[in-house]
């Protein structure tokens, strides 16, 4: 009972009281603290909510930090060297008819020319492609990579030289450059300057000195190398010479530009550089900012058309949708809740709160718990780095010195509380004070129509993700397992190196008997992109404008059968007829046919003096699936094939792997056993795509259980609110089954809605992503179905657990609690 | 004596889609500062509209209402949430008290929204919750204590920024007889040292505490009576 006090109140009959004004600060920190302690109140309370909101949050953050650190990597790739703006690619347009084919590579002498002829190139260097070699000192015996190099190289890419001297090193012929890496596996440590190391190749050993060792590069710098060898070395080997014309190109050519001069007109200046030198050349040159060219490096006709920057922006978006999907859940919820909070507010009302402060505080609600969200999301992307780096093929760590990374990550955590506090706290701040104290709902149409629409929102980016997953799977799938005009499977790729190219047709012949192997043939080719290619092919009746690019695949004896390319016309070459040994060549359907469009009486045609037509094959791929077929011209001059086709019997594999190692290993023992499968080699052309796919994969995964998260939410909650209108139903006979319908049919039509949208949507999306495909799959009406399963199944068991809950409850409990 | 709220032909009308009723028709009544006021009625009378209106929660759509010589009649929001800061307390039925805040927390927090300093506040709060009775479960969150003290923790919340008026929405509603009549002594306690206090009541018991009775009908001030003529 109350006890009579005594309480001196003259101030309580004063005068209109208007508030006081306290310093800014004080007042604020005085209400954060409020806030903060109604927050963690709250959280404890509603622990489910709580629970999603955190749980969906922290997945969001996760996927989009995830993205970030490698979009980040992506966007950072090769920015890191200095002064590298200066630095430029030199590329050439190539003109074949109407099609114009953009390549990085270049004549081997065009770096000392460019740097001769113009004054504003300060360095320039050609390079070769990347290569392998044996390197041996004293018991170490290493097959390494690397490339070949003129001695600007190193001033215009400055990597960080760990031992040695920058100016000094590949300034001669017998200098060679290691990585820490190849320094450390070779001699043991890193100080190796003056040590020499023999380069075994075929014909020959040769000494080098190493003249530095380099600093292993940031993990945003492309490309792996273990060695650099002079360029010089490479180019008087005597069969380089083709290096030295201006009509052929393998090379890259790198250019830095003085600090003043303009690219542009640079790049102008050296378009009709080589047609100047090579009359009749069909090539224009250009400078291609070296930087720019990992990110934005694809040519569609002359044109610049991406690159990899597309895949950078697809997961950027991915990213983005994950996130909003989860700040979707909070909104949800938090405005699903807003009856339980309507009190609150109005209280708060009535002692003087105004909208701008009730706002603050839903806000600051949502930031809290977005930090804490953005912890446990930072704990995850610890956890999961090294899967995600291995999904990724990279090697990133989370930046924790790095202010700038910590800055972002406040600014995502920031933007991400504020988005999804955003509509809770301008719906509850806007409660009516008097409707909360007259027991009325704000669940009116307005309300329930903005969650609907959030949920279909939501449900549409998870279609459309599931959807694109669906393609983005049969798509590779259909191109790892497309015919592709040979037989790829049980097909080995063994490098020839000393004994192995110089006696191959021994080798072969050991080889045969080896009950495991079928056949065995060599190449140049890789049929892995292109690799040779002429545009000097003339015919009888061929247009004289006419240019068309052949590949030139330069094969041994039994090639087709070996890799099982089917002949259609004609003869394959033979051991019996003398003649096929010279000027005879096999055609692809499609060269045959653009030569017999013209004159289709053909049997020969001039390439390397007049060849006769052998026979025709069938078409088959040697690009990525991405292009269209290719004239081709398989020629029979095994002089430089270094590649071992070798096709094996089905059964055990790796017993007969072991038989042929026995066997190379006798024939060569110097030169570690180097071989691949065709099918695996095939899988590598499409490492963008399959990571594409494993990703896609990943977050469409992610995206479906936020979602469901936040429906398990929702339905929660409408289940909570119908208490009473299931409790009538059942005392009037309801089964169990009616009622799990009165919750799931809320959903079930959102759901149906959102698939419609976001297969048309993705329908649209795909449509445009296939077309980068030249053989590509068609977009088939169960994938949708599929899509549509999955989400319809899994929304439907996440309501129904609610559902089913809300069923049980004894209508006698739920109708007196009203 | 100064009238602390008057108002003038005051009209409320609430509209659905398709029905409009008039919840206040052409109210006139005037309360004298120091006042202690009961407005008496059947349920949809207009009662508590009117206390909404009175209380700055709400705005009339027609007549003027002055509350202590200010029209406030077209105030906005913004306004009526800064006049009722520190100038009306409300006491409710259901006490109203926000769950996740405990006793001391929830008497605070007007004194949280005027400003006031830290010190201040701490003595105004102990002050006002030891003269209610209640100082040793300052820590308790609202779930744990008994309808009669949280409706003392309410009337704490009520009285700490001093304010000239107390609204009280049947503040012995939810409160058995013995506690309901601790709370009207305590509000005649508060009359008696110069609060204005209106306060809308069923129980004639209750109103007998009141210097004036006003009774409304379908929205319409039908009977006003001072105290020597009630008839209860």
């Amino acid at each position: 009972m109350f006890g009579r006090v005594q309480f001196r109140s003259s101030f309580l009959a004063s005068n209109l009281y208007y508030p006081s004004s306290l310093h800014p600060s004080f007042y604020s920190t005085t209400m954060f603290s409020n806030y903060l302690k109604i927050a963690l109140r709250g959280f404890a309370k509603h622990k489910l909510t709580f629970f999603i909101n955190l749980f969906g949050l922290s997945l969001g953050l996760w996927a989009t930090l995830s993205i970030g650190l490698w979009v980040n990597s992506e966007m950072t790739m090769n920015r890191s060297f200095p002064e590298i703006d200066q630095v430029y690619r030199i590329m050439e347009h190539q003109s074949y008819g109407s099609e114009i084919f953009t390549t990085t590579s270049t004549p081997g002498i065009l770096a000392p020319a460019l740097k001769e002829e113009f004054p504003e190139v300060e360095l320039s260097a050609c390079y070769s492609w990347n290569q392998s070699g044996l390197f041996i000192h004293d018991e170490n015996k290493l097959n390494l990579n690397g490339f070949y190099a003129q001695p600007d190289y190193l001033h215009i890419m400055q990597y960080e030289i760990l031992h040695g001297d920058r100016n000094q090193a590949l300034t001669e012929v017998s200098h060679i450059v290691l990585s820490k890496e190849a320094a450390i596996k070779l001699f043991g440590k890193t100080d190796v300057i003056g040590e020499s190391v023999t380069f075994k190749e075929t014909e020959e050993d040769t000494e080098f000195k190493v003249m530095a060792v380099l600093e292993t590069p940031a993990e945003n710098v492309s490309g792996n190398f273990d060695f650099i060898l002079p360029f010089d070395f490479w180019f008087e080997k005597p069969y380089n010479g083709w290096l030295k014309q201006w009509g052929n190109n393998g090379p890259n050519t790198l250019v830095k530009l003085n600090q003043n001069a303009d690219w542009e007109n640079f790049s102008a200046s050296i378009e009709n550089f080589i047609s100047e030198k090579n009359e009749g050349s069909n090539v224009r040159l250009f400078a291609y900012p070296q930087a720019e060219l990992y990110l934005r490096g694809k040519f569609v006709d002359g044109k610049l058309a991406g690159g990899k920057i597309e895949y950078v922006r697809l997961f950027g978006i991915i990213g983005l949708f994950v996130l909003i999907i989860a700040c979707i859940n909070f909104m949800n919820l938090s405005t699903a809740k807003s009856q339980k909070r309507a009190k609150e507010v109005g209280v708060r009302k009535v002692v003087g709160a105004d909208r701008k402060g009730l706002i603050q505080q839903f806000l600051a609600e949502s930031i809290i718990l977005t930090v804490f969200a953005g912890l446990f999301a930072l704990l995850l992307v610890e956890l999961t780095l090294p899967v995600f780096n291995n999904l990724t093929g990279k090697s990133m760590s989370v930046p924790y010195g790095n202010g700038i990374a910590w800055l972002y990550l406040l600014g995502i955590l920031l933007v991400t509380g504020i988005i999804a506090g955003s509509y809770p706290a301008f719906y509850l701040s806007a409660t009516k004070v008097v409707s909360v104290f007259r027991n009325l709902t704000r669940s009116g149409k307005g309300v329930v129509m903005a969650r609907k629409g959030l949920v279909l929102f939501q449900f549409i980016l998870a279609t459309m993700l599931i959807v694109a997953t669906i393609v983005v799977f049969r798509q590779i799938d259909y191109t790892l397992n497309k015919d592709l005009g040979y037989d790829k499977e049980q097909l080995l790729i063994v490098n020839l190196e000393g004994r192995l190219f110089n006696n191959f047709e021994a080798y072969k012949t050991q080889l045969e008997l080896l009950p495991g192997v079928q056949l065995a043939s060599r190449a140049t080719h890789t049929l892995l992109g292109r690799n040779s290619n002429t545009g000097s092919v003339r015919w009888e009746g061929k247009d004289p404008d006419f240019t068309a690019l052949f590949e030139i695949m330069n094969v041994d004896y039994d090639f087709l059968e070996t890799t099982g390319i089917k002949l259609v016309q004609g003869d394959d070459f033979s051991r019996d007829r003398i003649s096929d040994s010279s000027n005879a060549v096999l055609l692809n359907k499609r060269a045959y046919e653009l030569m017999s469009k013209d004159n289709p009486e053909i049997s020969t045609f001039s390439w390397n003096g007049d060849q006769r037509i052998l026979g025709v094959v069938e078409d088959f791929h040697f690009q990525s699936l991405h292009q269209g077929m290719e004239p081709a011209i398989i020629n029979l001059d095994p002089s430089f094939a270094s590649r071992a086709f070798i096709r094996l019997n089905s059964g055990n594999i790796q017993q007969t792997l072991a038989e042929i190692q026995n066997v190379t290993e006798n024939f060569e023992p110097f030169f570690p056993f180097d071989y691949s499968f065709m099918d695996e080699n095939y899988a590598r052309m499409y490492e963008e795509d399959v990571r594409t796919k494993e990703l896609a994969k990943y977050f469409s995964i992610l995206c479906i259980l936020i979602s469901c998260l936040g429906l398990l939410g929702l339905s929660a909650h409408i289940a909570e609110q119908k208490t009473k209108e299931i409790g009538i139903r059942k005392v009037l006979g309801a089964s169990t089954f009616s009622i799990l319908n009165v919750i799931n049919r809320e959903f079930i039509t959102i759901v149906g809605i959102s698939i419609l949208i976001g297969s048309a949507i993705a329908y649209w999306l795909m449509q445009d992503w296939l077309s980068s495909y030249a053989y590509r799959i068609d977009f088939e009406w169960w994938f949708i179905v599929l899509a549509a399963g999955i989400i319809l199944f899994i929304a439907y068991m996440t309501v129904t657990l609610q559902a089913l809950k809300a069923s049980k409850v004894n209508p006698v409990n739920s109708l007196k609690s009203e | 004596m100064e009238n602390i709220i008057k108002t003038v032909n005051l009209k409320k009308l609430y509209t659905t889609e398709e029905v409009e009723t008039t919840a206040l028709d052409d109210i006139n009544i005037e309360i004298k500062k120091g006042e202690f006021v009961a407005i008496m009625g059947p349920s949809g009378c207009g009662k508590s509209t009117l206390l909404n209106i009175i209380g700055l929660l709400d705005n009339p759509d027609s007549g003027q209402y002055h509350f202590i010589d200010n029209e406030v009649a077209q105030y906005s929001e913004r306004q009526r949430s800064q006049l009722r800061k520190g100038n009306i307390g409300f006491v409710f039925q259901s006490f109203n008290l926000i769950d996740e805040l405990t006793c001391y927390e929830n008497v605070e927090l007007p004194l949280l929204y005027l400003k006031t300093p830290a010190d201040e506040r701490k003595r105004r709060v102990e002050e006002v919750l030891t003269r209610m009775n209640i100082m040793h479960r300052k820590d308790h969150f609202p779930q744990q204590l008994s309808g009669g003290q949280q409706q003392r923790v309410a009337i704490a919340r009520a009285i700490v920024a001093k304010p000239s008026v107390i609204l009280a929405d049947e503040p012995t509603g939810n409160l058995d007889s013995a506690n309901g009549e601790e709370v009207m002594r305590l509000l005649e306690e508060l009359n008696n040292e110069g609060t204005t206090i209106v306060m809308v009541t069923h129980s004639p018991h209750d109103a007998n505490y009141a210097h004036r009775i006003i009774n409304l009908f379908d929205g319409k001030v039908v009977t006003e009576n001072i105290r020597e003529q009630f008839h209860i």
